[in-house]
């Protein structure tokens, strides 16, 4: 892993600092450029950072310690580097994720919009879960700001599950208790949708259909005993074998679904490729932004 | 290609002793020259389109309905949705993107709503700017109204149940899914299958694929998901590229047959000789890295 540098203490602070200051005069930079200025920046960063992670896959690893260097500059430890820069950004547009969703929620509130209090739900949800996750873990995010633990009321400190306290319990309840348990409700609901979206499939109406249909009996009876019990005559070692229902479905699993699943994977890897080229080298242009599609 | 060669051959003469190994070519250079030789063509497939020549795109039901299914949602008054997957902001995402703002720039023609929904909060941020630019573009800024970008949850299957409730709730006339999809994918098409919203899915997901046909009017599928702004715009650059991800592909198809010719000659000879030409063939794309 490439480090740089590793602040402590005041030295984080001021690094922090000066980050923050230097991102926000970058940004006002550019806010102030035209937009073909912008646009051609785009375009070259886009650029140099495609052709590092072109270099990083094209330059063959050494055998040895499966790295990739260029005159001694390890590009696969730069890879990670660049992994983590990456998160910090993605996490600030968590805020923006998070502002669109009081917005949208806000203003159902605001104006009494139909079914309003379900909005007012997701705010209670949200402040609740927020105030027991950060109390929980307060020790977590305060340690790198140095807040001492002495001093402190024991019912702010005493986090640890072993107490029974109040953070833990709540935070436990809301999570395991309720959270996961709304989310295996949603998933469970997919084996009735399953159901109902076979039942529309397997209705003949085109020849895609009957042969859909087909297919999916083969399998189907070649995984349950009344299946296998309809081909139990034919000889497992005989010339025939192949026609027992569970040899077949297993055969038209491997002989047939598995070279075309194969094969649509194959073109998915070229349209990657030609989708990663045509965004590297900018070819996309008016796609996303300043033009028509 | 030339200048990778001339590389490679720099390598061999002046660099790392393993550079003249035989087994590390094959185990290192030769998948990383075959993806260079496909990236190859498919630039060259772009240059020609780009310089004129002539292109021939065929057709794809479930593009050609997108037309279809925005004029729907119009004549019915009702809004659109569009669900951009589960996926980060990643080539499959901005695919997926892509589709989604053809459909807002015709849906703004005809001032139909669009509702765009998406679960990770990067793409939010693109997807908002992009839309709004769209709007403005079109000469209708006032129109835009940012509550119709929705970034919902990174949750899974809080993403789901809410896409579920929006879509009841204002009773999609059509319902698009492009990106990547997992277990929500057929969670959320049967909801809009119940409110009788027309459905388009696409996802290069292949568990997900027979879901989406069950479920969906129109489904695309492989690398068909890839060709959508090219079918879309019919532009030179985006067709181009099309032709060259299909020689490539005939590229493929003629080394599995040789492939097949060479492991089945193999099979009759009974050959076992490692240094036999065609199994030094057959053995070439084994455990490339």
């Amino acid at each position: 892993m490439v480090t740089f540098w590793i602040a402590k203490g005041p030295a984080l602070y001021a690094a922090m600092a000066s980050a923050f200051v230097a991102a926000v005069a970058m940004l006002f930079v550019v806010h102030q450029t035209n937009p073909q200025f912008k646009r051609r920046l785009t375009v070259l960063l886009t650029f140099l950072g495609g052709l590092f992670y072109f270099m990083e896959f094209f330059v063959p690893p050494n055998p040895d310690t499966k790295e990739t260097a260029i005159l001694g500059w390890s590009l696969t430890s730069t890879v990670k580097l660049i992994g983590n820069a990456t998160q910090v950004i993605g996490g600030f547009t968590f805020i923006l994720g998070i502002y669109n969703l009081l917005n949208v929620h806000g203003r159902n509130v605001g104006r009494r919009r139909r079914d309003w209090q379900y909005s007012l739900l997701f705010f209670l949800g949200f402040a609740v879960m927020a105030l027991f996750a950060f109390w929980r873990d307060w020790n977590v995010w305060t340690r790198p700001f140095g807040v001492p633990e002495v001093g402190l009321p024991s019912w702010i400190r005493d986090t640890n599950a072993e107490h029974r306290a109040l953070p833990h319990d709540v935070y436990t309840f809301l999570f395991e208790g309720l959270w996961r348990n709304m989310e295996a409700t949603m998933f469970s609901i997919l084996a009735f949708y399953i159901v109902s979206a076979a039942y529309r499939a397997f209705r003949i109406r085109s020849g895609e259909a009957a042969v859909l249909m087909v297919v999916a009996m083969i399998l189907m009876m070649g995984q349950v005993p009344l299946g296998m019990a309809l081909t139990n005559g034919i000889s497992v070692d005989g010339p025939f074998a192949i026609l027992r229902i569970e040899n077949f479905s297993q055969w038209v699993l491997t002989a047939l679904n598995g070279p075309e699943q194969r094969a649509i994977g194959f073109g998915l890897g070229l349209g990657l490729l030609a989708m990663s080229l045509r965004i590297w080298l900018s070819l996309e242009r008016g796609t996303y932004f300043g033009g028509n599609a | 290609m030339s200048v990778a060669g001339a590389l490679l051959g720099f390598a061999y003469l002046r660099g790392p002793a393993y550079f003249q190994d035989l087994n590390y070519l094959k185990t290192y250079v030769f998948g990383r020259g075959v993806v260079l030789l496909l990236g190859t063509m498919i630039l060259a497939a772009i240059l020609h389109a780009r310089s004129g020549g002539p292109t021939f795109i065929r057709r794809i039901p479930g593009l050609t309905a997108i037309d279809e299914t925005v004029g729907r949602a119009t004549e019915m008054g009702r809004p659109i949705t569009f669900s951009l997957g589960i996926g980060q902001l990643d080539v499959l995402t901005l695919q997926a993107l892509a589709v989604a703002l053809h459909v807002v720039r015709l849906a703004i023609r005809f001032g139909t709503r669009v509702i765009l929904m998406m679960r990770n909060p990067t793409l939010y941020a693109v997807a908002d700017e992009a839309v709004n630019e769209a709007y403005t573009a079109a000469g209708r800024p006032e129109s835009f109204n940012r509550e119709d970008v929705r970034f919902l949850s990174n949750q899974q299957f809080a993403y789901a149940s809410a896409m579920v409730g929006i879509i009841s709730r204002e009773r999609s006339a059509s319902n698009y899914m492009f990106g990547q999809f997992a277990a929500e994918a057929l969670i959320v098409a049967e909801a809009a299958n119940q409110v009788g919203a027309v459905q388009v899915a696409g996802t290069p997901t292949t568990t997900q694929i027979p879901f989406f046909i069950a479920a969906c009017d129109y489904t695309i599928i492989g690398d068909e998901y890839y060709a959508a702004t090219a079918y879309l715009t019919r532009e030179p650059v985006l067709s181009g590229s099309l032709v060259g991800q299909d020689r490539a592909k005939m590229l493929f198809l003629a080394t599995a047959i040789l492939g097949v010719i060479a492991v089945t000659v193999l099979t009759l000879m009974n050959a076992t000789d490692n240094a036999h030409t065609i199994k030094l063939f057959a053995d070439l794309f084994k455990g490339a890295k």
